[in-house]
């Protein structure tokens, strides 16, 4: 996983709630190819002629609330965005995303402050939002430790799978 | 200090003394959910991680609800990998649908989660079983696969809120009311990462199945999990059905409170979320004639007996109306075979409704009664964001059995206080 981006925001309102980031009639399909074109239909019908690889959304509060699906944070990812920052994040979506290894940030005044277009950058491990456009740092909320764990081994599945690995050498 | 029941049942679960709000604890699960429709991906992320046997596999429980009977050919093959799996892992708490029904409601009617547990479930409405005591939390497929593995998860001690309901409740007012009332005054993230607590004299005159609506819906206030004390009216009930020894917990007085707030029910008016999301709340008698294409009554929300049974309350000798279609979801085939029993479903079939199978029906909008573009439905589930029953032009009402029953009767969002029943 990569610590540090660039791209262009992406600008989304609050409550951002995880209908509109993936309906839930397209939630069963585990296929990429399936599941890409309505990633964040729900909130923008024409999202296809505005959503491109490595961009970075931005959004208000409670970004992602509702369904507890994986398949939510997971379909952003598969569609190649970068990161979200958000003022703030609703509880699953925050853990799933971590879990994943699906960048995330909460960001003191992104939503007012970071304009749809304006180029952004990045910095996980140092806790880094700033709009190269306006010229302009975001503070963020530091991740606890056992999170940073898990953003640096990638995520929990590679967390565990190195957990278990670690067991069955030392029996 | 004092602790809350959410801090006493982690710190149990943890094995330490005592807990604080935003301690970072390693947690002992003693029931871990999955459903047809988060299963599949747990399974995949759990075979990747180089796991290869359960940590105990009578605490895990599977459920296929969401889309059974199997709505096309992706559900089919999603709920084989389920079935493939629960055989090859020795899950006796497999759940197809002939013995089956929407998770939160089967777990506990099955004596599977119990007050003093720790459960997590791969789906959001996992705070329901809040209800019996416990403390219970929704995440994704990833958590519970490393829970499968380990029998472990990590749990941030939330910080709790106290919601204290007092008075007396006039008819047709309950747990949902309750419900909506307060994610309306909070809003989407006023409960956000926090315990919601819900306690006081008009809890304590609940029955379980309106304390079941309470806990299922602190998550549309973003809340972490949802609780109520088991007192003796919620041990009557449980009591007879636990298959595990039960560890009951209560609040300390002096335990410390985020915030807290105190409603008065008596005057509380039966309570209506409008589109496009459930903190858009009014009373019913504010809202102004909206037409009803659809009406539900089911869901995790409000699928138990004593739902079906003011839903039949209000359809007993009535027709519904010719434009609405009604549609009466049992929570489980327990809850079904009861309905059949008590005549509730000849009640609702002369009353012009259909009755189908247990699950979760209509609520996520994948099968058994989607809506068109424009439709309108009232619905006893617990979240109706836009597309949340089908085409994202369509508009869904939140609301109690009372309501949705009403309404199917005249057509319109209708107030249950002011119809002949
Ligand atoms: S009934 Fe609805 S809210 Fe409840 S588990 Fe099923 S889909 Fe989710």
């Amino acid at each position: 996983m990569d610590f540090k981006f660039r791209g262009r925001a992406l600008k989304f309102g609050h409550n951002i709630d995880a209908e509109q980031i993936l309906p839930s009639r397209y939630t069963l399909s585990a296929r990429q190819e399936e599941v890409v074109p309505h990633v964040m239909s729900g909130a923008d019908p024409h999202i296809g002629i505005r959503l491109k690889k490595g961009d970075i959304i931005v959004a208000g509060t409670n970004f992602g609330c509702g369904s507890a699906l994986e398949i939510v944070p997971l379909a952003l990812k598969w569609a190649g965005v970068a990161a979200v920052i958000a003022e703030s994040f609703s509880r699953v979506f925050y853990r799933n995303a971590i879990n994943i290894g699906f960048p995330i940030l909460e960001g003191t005044g992104v939503y007012a402050g970071i304009g749809e277009g304006d180029m952004v950058e990045i910095d996980l491990e140092r806790g880094l939002i700033r709009s190269i456009t306006k010229m302009r740092n975001f503070p963020t909320a530091p991740f606890p430790d056992f999170m940073q764990t898990l953003m640096h081994v990638g995520g929990l599945e590679e967390y565990v799978r190195q957990r278990l690995k670690r067991a069955s050498t030392a029996t | 200090m004092g602790m809350t029941i959410t801090e006493k049942l982690l710190a149990a679960r943890a094995e330490v003394e005592s807990v604080q709000p935003g301690q970072l604890l390693i947690v002992k699960i003693d029931v871990v959910l999955g459903t047809d429709a988060t299963a599949p991906l747990a399974i995949q992320v759990f075979r990747r991680m180089g796991a290869r046997k359960l940590f105990n596999p009578d605490q895990v429980v599977l459920v296929h609800d969401h889309y059974v009977p199997a709505r096309d050919v992706a559900a089919a093959e999603a709920a084989r990998a389920v079935r493939v799996f629960a055989q090859e892992q020795g899950i006796r708490n497999h759940y197809e649908l002939n013995r089956g029904g929407v998770c939160h409601l089967l777990l506990p009617e099955e004596g599977l989660v119990v007050p003093g547990d720790v459960v997590i479930g791969a789906d959001s409405h996992t705070c329901t079983y809040g209800a019996f005591g416990a403390f219970a939390a929704g995440v994704g497929s990833t958590d519970m696969a490393a829970a499968w593995a380990l029998g472990e998860t990590w749990l941030r001690v939330p910080e709790s809120i106290k919601i204290e309901f007092v008075g007396k409740l006039q008819p047709w007012v309950g747990g949902k009311d309750m419900a909506l009332r307060l994610i309306g005054d909070v809003g989407l993230e006023g409960a956000r990462y926090k315990a919601v607590e819900f306690c006081g004299t008009a809890v304590e005159q609940l029955p379980i199945s309106h304390r079941v609506t309470l806990c299922n819906m602190a998550v549309e206030a973003g809340a972490k999990n949802g609780v109520v004390a088991a007192d003796e009216s919620a041990l009557a009930w449980i009591r007879p059905r636990a298959k595990r020894n039960l560890r009951l917990y209560r609040s300390d007085p002096d335990a410390s409170y985020a915030a807290v707030r105190t409603y008065d029910v008596s005057s509380l008016a039966p309570q209506v979320a409008c589109p496009p999301a459930p903190n858009n709340v009014k009373p019913v008698d504010a809202i102004e004639k909206i037409r009803v294409d659809q009406v539900v009554v089911g869901s995790c929300t409000n699928g138990m007996i004593d739902d079906l049974r003011v839903a039949a309350t209000f359809l007993k000798g009535n027709k519904v109306s010719t434009a609405v279609r009604t549609i009466v979801v049992p929570g489980t085939q327990a809850v079904y075979r009861q309905a059949v029993e008590e005549g509730l479903v000849a009640t609702f079939l002369d009353a012009g409704a259909i009755v189908t199978s247990p699950g979760c029906g209509p609520c996520i909008g994948g099968h058994m009664g989607v809506l068109a573009d424009g439709e309108v439905a009232v619905a006893t589930i617990a979240r109706n964001f836009q597309g949340r029953m089908g085409h994202p032009g369509s508009k869904v009402y939140l609301a109690s059995p009372a309501v949705a029953a009403a309404s199917a009767l005249t057509g319109v969002i209708t107030d249950p206080r002011v119809v002949k029943h």
